[in-house]
């Protein structure tokens, strides 16, 4: 029996039996793959090569049981961070941990690995002061008191914890400090830093999955949302209790404030809430927040600029698939993929369905593009982290997603789904059209895992994008691109002063040959991620580039042309404050 | 004893007029003229009256009614293949599927007819039995190769069961070239056809659909889906404004709808259509109308 036939009785038998529409715990719309085009033929110049053991990443992330996963807290997994956290100019890594539910995991902790400028990195776990065991879902990285170092938000089932970056290699935990102690059972999920009022000091987005309880959680098969093609499987996310995300104004004393009821956050209930991500999607010059909801609808929350949110992702078409159907949204990206100036917005789902691609008008209106733009041809997969990244340096950004199953135990029975599944590179073929590379994009690429998280940076400075992937109960794979396509490129730095320092929220925009392309700053994306700040244009034969800067306070600033190949720092108010060649590493 | 007291509640009419009446009133699909005429029965209902009047009652959304009026018109030809067959079909309707399995048994003791397993393959097919459904629906089309309804659900069948697309086609078709213009059957394979993204097939069968049975949405739907999965937006736009303006509750519609208003520059337009999306959305549970082919069999009691 064909993967695509038991997809096709599962939806169909269920459609009939399930009282409410659900099939299922997960949102999957049993979508049928598009044919393929003809392949282009065009080469990709990029491939992209795991280098993680030999760059010393070796210590697994451990996330629940091998091989069997009794509940959804052993699934979902975990999310990881490329940022600079000791300002030497080198991307360092953070590669968040679960745990196990039978407690056999006593060294499983988030891991904080220190770039050795050498295409190594060091483990500095301890030195840091990050050992934390617990079940850690995302991350947001940013600079929340504005003293020039990049600060972590991580979220947990069960209490969030906030670490202030004390410059001098190590973090302190001020979750108590900060006001973030909170009682209960809450699954903290996507989070990100985001200067919702413009004061230039971060605030914060919580996002909650779930409201978990071993205890009051039903075993596999207890239900229809315990059962996925007929075979029981973990329950959820449908049928757990969902809780409402959170926002926080910072104080600026190093306290947060409670403001979810006030800024009309907290009013938006009934979703799973997975990764947020901020930026002015309306162009109104006021940052906007994007949350994925799993099985439920993603929210938008709209800026309203004094100091609430409305929630309109249903009214600007970003909540639900074309045909208004919920969707398992987990992982998001934004990017301008059709060069147009504007954010669009990549989301990522659950097998026998497409990742959504929404086109953005340039007022926060968003028009489905998954089929036509040739995504429908892949739909064997669930979908996690994601990037919209121009990975050959062609001037194209290119769509990046790692992939997992979440069920272990369904391979033994139906060997059709495998637990460990690929990587996926759509690469941007131009007129908002992509083509799925299977094997071209390198052995990084066609690896099988399941992969959650992934975040995007340039750990070794060559200029170009490369990638951390969270593997669950595996290490992380480190992803090295290596560029043949002889495109040029361009790294933008944003040093924010009226601003917030870490310039979350300022959208960049490069004008190159005949092309625009914006970029955001953001603090999370991907899954659970948070992505290297510097931001990384392809420039394809162009050997000249115009910047322009729109900081998060909505002023623009015109930089005009900067040289390319290099890492261009810009420092808000002051133009551009210092243009660098990379420092490339020794060779691994 | 439920037959009896309806039959003592029943005031006294001429029967041969109150039959004709009811009839006409079944086949103009009047439900006032339904309501009127069960107002006035003749004062001893025959087995004639009571099967009219049972298919009124389905009509009417009056399930317990129908099935005391055909169980009354039982107690007076026990063995007649014709009521027994219109029993099966009003269980069946009322969800009473075992029942409905147990009329159709004691109808194929009066007639071993390819309607009797037909009507088997059904009951069978709504309790999600397919491949007993199956068995029936072959069995029907062996004993009678142009029984079409059976063909059709052999079709069904077989994408439910092994997602056979091939085989479902080879059915849909032989339906279709039994019964044509049958806007049932070209709605779900145009379906089939836009699921499978045989989009210009699609158009053809959905085309043809619309022209057979212009006031059904779902087909106006379906069009306006494809339209728009092909990129003719105005023709999009027309197809899903009918499909609304026939069933303003049908929330997938509105959905459609804002999204093609908001690509084609109208978001006024769009907003209207998704505020109609969130009044309806919980009421529209019509999922799939190819897994859901009841939905559209049963809109007739006669299973016609």
């Amino acid at each position: 029996m064909s993967r695509r036939s038991l997809t096709r009785r599962a939806l169909l038998a269920a459609l009939m039996a399930a009282p409410a529409g659900h099939s299922q715990g997960v949102a999957s719309r049993g979508l049928h793959t598009t044919p393929r085009s003809k392949p282009s033929g065009l080469p990709f110049g990029s491939r992209l090569t795991d280098i993680s053991a030999a760059a010393g990443l070796t210590k697994a992330a451990i996330c629940g049981a091998v091989d069997r996963k009794d509940y959804i807290i052993e699934v979902v997994g975990c999310g990881v961070a490329m940022f600079d956290y000791d300002n030497d100019g080198w991307i360092d890594l953070l590669v968040l941990s679960g745990s196990r539910l039978d407690k056999t995991s006593s060294d499983a902790t988030n891991r904080l690995y220190r770039n050795n400028r050498d295409g190594t990195f060091t483990d500095v776990t301890v030195e840091a002061g990050l050992v934390r065991h617990g079940w850690a879902t995302g991350v947001t990285v940013g600079d929340y008191n504005n003293d020039g170092y990049e600060d972590l938000f991580i979220t947990y089932w069960g209490q969030n914890v906030l670490y202030r970056n004390n410059g001098n290699g190590t973090f302190t935990d001020v979750t108590k400090e900060a006001g973030f102690v909170r009682p209960g059972q809450d699954w903290g999920s996507g989070c990100t830093w985001v200067d919702y009022d413009r004061d230039g000091y971060l605030d914060l987005f919580v996002a909650n999955y779930a409201v978990f309880d071993p205890a009051r959680t039903p075993k596999a098969g207890a239900s229809a949302n315990c059962n996925w093609k007929g075979i029981p499987v973990n329950c959820g996310p449908r049928g757990l209790p969902t809780t409402r995300p959170r926002l926080y104004h910072n104080n600026r004393d190093g306290t947060f404030t409670d403001v979810g009821e006030r800024s009309g956050v907290a009013g938006a209930t009934g979703s799973y809430g997975l990764t947020a991500v901020t930026a002015d999607l309306d162009n109104d010059g006021w940052p906007d927040i994007y949350m994925a909801g799993d099985s439920t609808p993603s929210f938008f929350f709209r800026n309203r600029k004094d100091g609430t949110f409305r929630e309109e992702a249903i009214l600007r078409g970003i909540a639900l698939s074309e045909d208004g159907k919920e969707q398992a949204g987990m992982g998001v990206a934004f990017g301008d993929y059709n060069l147009d100036g504007n954010t669009d917005v990549l989301k990522t789902h659950f097998s026998d369905d497409t990742p959504a691609l929404y086109v953005n008008d340039g007022k926060g209106n968003f028009s489905e593009a998954s089929i036509r733009a040739g995504l429908g041809v892949e739909t064997r997969y669930v979908s996690w982290g994601a990037g919209i990244v121009d990975l050959d340096n062609n001037g194209l950004p290119d769509l990046f997603i790692v992939t997992g199953s979440i069920y272990p135990e369904l391979e033994r029975t139906l060997p059709q789904y495998p637990f460990r599944t690929p990587r996926l590179v759509f690469r941007n073929l131009g007129g908002g059209r992509f083509e799925e590379l299977i094997g071209e994009a390198g052995t990084g690429v066609s690896a099988a895992h399941s992969s959650r998280g992934c975040a995007f940076g340039d750990f070794d400075n060559d200029g170009d994008v490369d990638v951390l992937v969270w593997n669950m109960n595996e290490p992380p794979s480190l992803l090295r691109n290596d560029v043949s396509s002889g495109g040029h490129w361009l790294k933008v730095r944003l040093v924010g002063v009226q601003t917030n320092r870490s310039a979350i929220g300022s959208t960049v925009t490069v004008r190159y040959g005949d092309r625009v392309q914006a970029q955001e700053v953001t603090a999370q994306a991907s899954f659970l991620s948070s992505n290297d700040k510097r931001l990384h244009f392809g420039l394809g034969p162009s050997t000249s580039a115009e910047v322009t800067v729109r900081w998060t306070n909505g002023n623009t600033e015109r930089i005009g042309k900067v040289s390319v190949d290099c890492l261009v720092t810009i420092r808000e108010g002051h133009g551009v404050a210092g243009t660098q060649p990379m420092m490339r590493a020794k060779s691994v | 004893m439920t037959g009896l007291l309806f039959l003592l509640l029943l005031p006294a009419s001429t029967e041969p007029d109150a039959t004709k009446r009811l009839t006409q009133c079944i086949e103009s699909r009047d439900k006032s003229c339904l309501t009127n005429a069960l107002k006035s029965p003749p004062g001893h209902g025959s087995a004639e009256y009571l099967s009219a009047a049972a298919d009124a009652y389905l009509m009417l959304g009056r399930n317990e009614d129908a099935m005391t009026a055909i169980g009354a018109a039982l107690k007076t030809k026990p063995h007649d293949y014709d009521l027994l067959m219109q029993q099966g079909r009003t269980y069946q309707r009322c969800g009473e599927q075992v029942q409905a399995i147990q009329s159709f048994l004691l109808a194929a003791k009066a007639k071993q007819s390819s309607d009797v397993f037909y009507g088997i393959g059904m009951s069978f097919f709504l309790l999600h039995e397919h491949e007993r459904a199956g068995q029936h629906f072959a069995h029907a089309v062996q004993l009678d190769e142009k029984n079409h309804k059976a063909e059709f659900m052999l079709g069904v069948i077989d994408i439910l069961k092994d997602n056979n697309e091939a085989g479902a086609k080879a059915h849909f078709e032989r339906a279709l070239a039994m019964d044509p213009g049958n806007p049932h059957y070209l709605l779900h394979y145009g379906i089939l056809l836009m699921e499978h993204n045989d989009r210009e097939g699609a158009a053809k069968m959905l085309e043809k659909a619309a022209k057979s049975d212009p006031a059904n949405p779902l087909v106006h739907f379906n069009l306006g889906r494809l339209c728009r999965q092909m990129g003719d937006m105005p023709r999009a736009r027309t197809e899903l404004e009918a499909a609304v303006r026939l069933r303003p509750e049908l929330a997938r519609a509105h959905y459609q709808l804002a999204a093609v208003y908001r690509e084609l520059g109208e978001p006024a337009k769009a907003k209207r259509a998704t505020e109609q999306f969130l009044k309806f959305k919980d009421q529209d549970q019509d999922n799939d109308p190819i897994g859901n082919p009841a939905s559209q069999v049963f809109k007739d009691p006669k299973g016609r």
